[in-house]
C-alpha cells in the first residue's frame, strides 16, 4: 500500500460537475469517500460499458485493480464512448478506494499518455 | 402490353399503397389523445440535493409519508438501520441491488431516463433502469380488486382531464415498496402529470392508504424532455455485488482477470 500517493480528500471542480445517480442500483458506502488514491501508471486489462455503471480494470504490477465508474448515460456527457478504453491502454487514475482494502475501488478520473483527462463521475 | 407499361403501372400502384399508408398512419395519430409527451424524459430538477455528493443515498422525497403506528415505529426503525449500515460502509441489500423491477411509484423517479409511448389507447412507459415497462390504459375500467392480480406496477388506468393525464393505479403487491414505505394490497395511487414547459413536465402522485397512512402521502416529480438521448439497454448479467448472508452488500473486485 506505501506506493499510493494518498491524496487529501477534496470536493474537485470537476466532481460537482456531474450529477451522479450514485445509490441506484446500489449504495457507495463501500468505497471510502474520504481518501484518494492515485496511481500514476497502470495498464487496462478490461472495459465494460454497461449498465448500471461501467468498470474499468487495471493492472498495476501483479495486483489487478476493479473501479466502478458512473453510469454510461452520464458518462456520455463527460465525453466517454465504449471504446475511450482499450485493452492495453497504460494510463493513470485517481479513485476512492474500496473500505475494505481489496484492491478496487470507485473511479474518479483517468488521465491519459495525451495530458488530457477524463472524469468517471 | 410493354416492359414500360408495366412498370408504369406498378409505379402506380406502389404510389397509391404509399399514400394509403401516409393516410392510415395519419389516422393512427389522429386518435391520440392529448398533448404531445412523448419522448425521453430525464429527472429534473435532479434528485440529489447536493451534486458534489455523489455518495449520498437518494433522500426520502417531499418529507416522507406520514404512517399510522405500528407502521410509522418499524419504518424509522428500518430506515435508521439502512443509514447505520451506510455509515459503517456496509450497505443493506434492496430490490435493485437483487435487479427486481421497481415497480409502482418508483419507476416514476425515473432514476435513470423513461422513455413516453403515446399510441391509441395507451401511453406506455419504458425505464432505462432494469429495462422496464409500465402500461398506462386510458379510458379502461378499474378491474374488480377479485380481477386484480397484485403486480410490480398494478393495474393504471389513465385519462385526459384537459391538458393534464390523470392516471389511477391500483393492484400493486404489497412487497414492493417505495423508499421501504409499507403499504396495503388496497392502495390506490393517483398521479397527475402535465408539461409545465415545452419540454418541462410535471407529476403529482397523491398515494392513499387509509390503513396505513394518517393522510395521503404527495410526491411531486419533475422531469426534462432529452430527445438527443436514446435510452441504453440494461441487462443484469455482469453484476459485481455479492450479497452477504448477513444482508449487507459488497462487491467482488477478484474477477479482474476473467
Amino acid at each position: 500500500m506505501k506506493k499510493f500517493a494518498d491524496l487529501k480528500f477534496r470536493f474537485g471542480i470537476c466532481l460537482a460537475a456531474v450529477a451522479a445517480p450514485a445509490t441506484a442500483h446500489h449504495s457507495f458506502a463501500m468505497f471510502d469517500q474520504n481518501r484518494q488514491v492515485e496511481l500514476k501508471n497502470v495498464t487496462v486489462t478490461r472495459f465494460e460499458w454497461t449498465n448500471p455503471h461501467s468498470f474499468v480494470y487495471v493492472k498495476d504490477g501483479t495486483t489487478t485493480y476493479m473501479l466502478e465508474c458512473s453510469s454510461p448515460n452520464l458518462m456520455t456527457h463527460q465525453g466517454w464512448k465504449f471504446n475511450t478504453l482499450k485493452t492495453g491502454d497504460e494510463i493513470g487514475i485517481i479513485f476512492y478506494p474500496l473500505r475494505d482494502g481489496k484492491p478496487g475501488g470507485m473511479l474518479k478520473t483517468v488521465k491519459f499518455r495525451s495530458g488530457q483527462s477524463l472524469n468517471a463521475w | 402490353m410493354s416492359g414500360l407499361k408495366i412498370f408504369k403501372g406498378m409505379a402506380f400502384i406502389a404510389a397509391i399503397a404509399a399514400i394509403f399508408t401516409h393516410l392510415s398512419a395519419v389516422s393512427a395519430a389522429s386518435v391520440v389523445p392529448g398533448p404531445n409527451i412523448s419522448g425521453v424524459w430525464e429527472r429534473y430538477p435532479s434528485p440529489f440535493s447536493n451534486d458534489a455528493d455523489v455518495f449520498a443515498d437518494l433522500p426520502v422525497p417531499d418529507g416522507g409519508p406520514d404512517l399510522k403506528e405500528p407502521y410509522a415505529s418499524a419504518w424509522k426503525a428500518q430506515r435508521t438501520k439502512r443509514l447505520a449500515a451506510i455509515q459503517v460502509g456496509k450497505p443493506l441489500v434492496d430490490a435493485s441491488t437483487l435487479c427486481l423491477p421497481e415497480g409502482m411509484p418508483t419507476i416514476m423517479g425515473a432514476i435513470y431516463p423513461i422513455q413516453i409511448l403515446q399510441t391509441p389507447g395507451q401511453v406506455t412507459v419504458l425505464a432505462e433502469f432494469l429495462t422496464q415497462t409500465r402500461r398506462i390504459y386510458l379510458d379502461q375500467p378499474m378491474p374488480a380488486p377479485d380481477d386484480l392480480a397484485p403486480s410490480y406496477y398494478g393495474f393504471s388506468s389513465g385519462r385526459w382531464d384537459g391538458d393534464t393525464l390523470v392516471i389511477e393505479t391500483r393492484g400493486i403487491r404489497e412487497d414492493v415498496q417505495f423508499f421501504e414505505i409499507p403499504h396495503s394490497a388496497a392502495m390506490k395511487i393517483t398521479e397527475r402529470l402535465r408539461l409545465i414547459g415545452p419540454d418541462l413536465m410535471e407529476n403529482k402522485i397523491v398515494i392513499d392508504d387509509p390503513a396505513y397512512l394518517k393522510r395521503p402521502y404527495i410526491v411531486t416529480f419533475g422531469y426534462r424532455r432529452k430527445n438527443d438521448y436514446r435510452i441504453m439497454e440494461y441487462v443484469c448479467d455482469h453484476l459485481k455485488d455479492v450479497i452477504n448472508k448477513d444482508g449487507t452488500v459488497s462487491i467482488d473486485a477478484s474477477d479482474g482477470a476473467r
